[in-house]
Order: structure tokens, then C-alpha cells, then sequence
């Protein structure tokens, strides 16, 4: 079983079969193709996508289920051939749909609900489906202002 | 904010190199051709503020912050 070094879990042992692949990368990531989705128990449901290029690139995603049951999702032609689907895709287990999460430096964290990122199960194919509507907002915040605990 | 009314198969240029047509005017979207060099990057502004929020969440994640977090979510653990 091949391992690779994390930034968070140290070194981990995993399945070929759970890799994902970027064909076109992330946006200011392009060279990272190749992604491990990184569970752990207590932590659900974030999901860590951890770069096999990269030890030091580590993405936190949540589904964007968990922050919006009611989300569109809406993808370009382009978007959708780079995972290799011909039409707009019914949401299900075929399809994950995923947010990146990041924190600002008072440990704000928002996520990027304008370029969800859509895994085809089947094909393991994903991609970071910018949209180009301005229905959802790239800085979606998790919490509000007033409640972000200060990080110490 | 520089501001010019142009009707559908006119332009705008910029600079000496890059040019701005209208193509198709709908009711709800307008279409554009942009000419540029090779070097002059052009992109969707969702595509910058989508790089910008990578970055961002490329830096360290401070996981004790991610407990807090799961109650705020729709769906609890």
C-alpha cells in the first residue's frame, strides 16, 4: 500500500482507489493534480484533501451539504468534461460536492461557496467548478463575526 | 470608475495591444471578445477571488479551531 507524508497526520498508508485527480489543478495551484481525501473520525464531516505532490498543501473542505442543504449547483460544459460528464449531473453519491475552507488571521474561517469543488465518484476526476453567477460568495462565512473564538 | 456606452460590434482599446469588442448583447448577459498579447493574463474576477481564497486556505489550518466550527454546520457529526 503506497504512503505519503501529510501536514496534519503525519505519514498515512492509502488506496489508490481514493486518490483524486485535478486534471486542470486547483486555481493558484495548477501544478497539484493528484489529491488524498483525509478523514478522521472526530472531525466530521470535514474532509482534508491532502496533495501528493505537495506534503506542505493540505486543503480542509466541508460538503457544502453541511453549510448550505439547499445549494445549486451549477457547472460550465468545460467544468463538466474535465470530469468527464457530458450534462449537468442530478446531485447523489456519484457526485461530491465540496467547499474550501480557509481562515483569515483573527481564525475567521469562510468558504469558497462561488468554486465549489465537484468529484465524480465513478472517475475520481475533480474539479474546481468557478461559477459565473454571482449567486453564492467566495468568502461564505462559517460563523458570525461576533462569535469567531480569537486563536489561542 | 471610467464609464462608455457602446452598442453591440463596437470596441474599446486599451493601451496598444488589448481590444474589447461587445459581441451580443441579451437582456441578461453581454458577450465580449477580448484580443491581448500572450502575456497579459485575463481572467473571470471569480477566478482571481478563487485564487486569492486557495492561497489563504493553503496556510496552516488551526485545527482546534475545528471543533467549535462542527456546530455551526447544518449537519452535525
Amino acid at each position: 500500500m503506497p504512503q505519503c507524508e501529510t501536514r496534519y497526520f503525519a505519514t498515512v498508508s492509502y488506496d489508490d482507489q481514493t486518490v483524486i485527480t485535478f486534471p486542470a489543478g486547483l486555481p493558484a495551484f495548477e501544478h497539484c493534480r493528484r489529491f488524498l481525501p483525509v478523514q478522521d473520525a472526530a472531525r466530521r464531516p470535514f474532509i482534508f484533501l491532502q496533495s501528493l505532490e505537495d506534503a506542505r498543501l493540505c486543503f480542509l473542505t466541508v460538503p457544502v451539504a453541511a453549510l448550505d442543504p439547499g445549494y445549486q449547483l451549477k457547472m460550465s460544459p468545460q467544468d463538466l468534461a474535465t470530469i468527464g460528464l457530458q450534462k449537468p449531473p442530478a446531485a447523489g453519491p456519484d457526485l461530491q460536492c465540496l467547499a474550501v475552507i480557509s481562515f483569515d488571521r483573527d481564525g475567521v474561517a469562510s468558504a469558497n461557496l462561488l468554486a465549489p469543488i465537484i468529484v465524480n465518484a465513478a472517475t475520481r476526476l475533480a474539479v474546481q467548478a468557478v461559477r459565473d453567477d454571482s449567486v453564492y460568495h467566495c468568502s461564505h462565512p462559517l460563523t458570525p463575526a461576533a462569535e469567531a473564538t480569537p486563536c489561542s | 470608475m471610467l464609464v462608455i456606452r457602446r452598442r453591440a460590434g463596437e470596441s474599446i482599446l486599451i493601451a496598444d495591444d488589448v481590444e474589447i469588442e461587445v459581441l451580443e448583447i441579451t437582456p441578461t448577459r453581454v458577450k465580449l471578445g477580448i484580443k491581448a498579447p500572450k502575456e497579459i493574463p485575463v481572467l473571470r474576477k471569480e477566478v482571481r477571488l478563487t485564487e486569492d481564497h486557495n492561497r489563504m486556505a493553503a496556510q496552516e489550518v488551526p485545527l482546534n479551531l475545528l471543533t467549535p466550527l462542527l456546530w455551526h454546520l447544518r449537519v452535525k457529526p
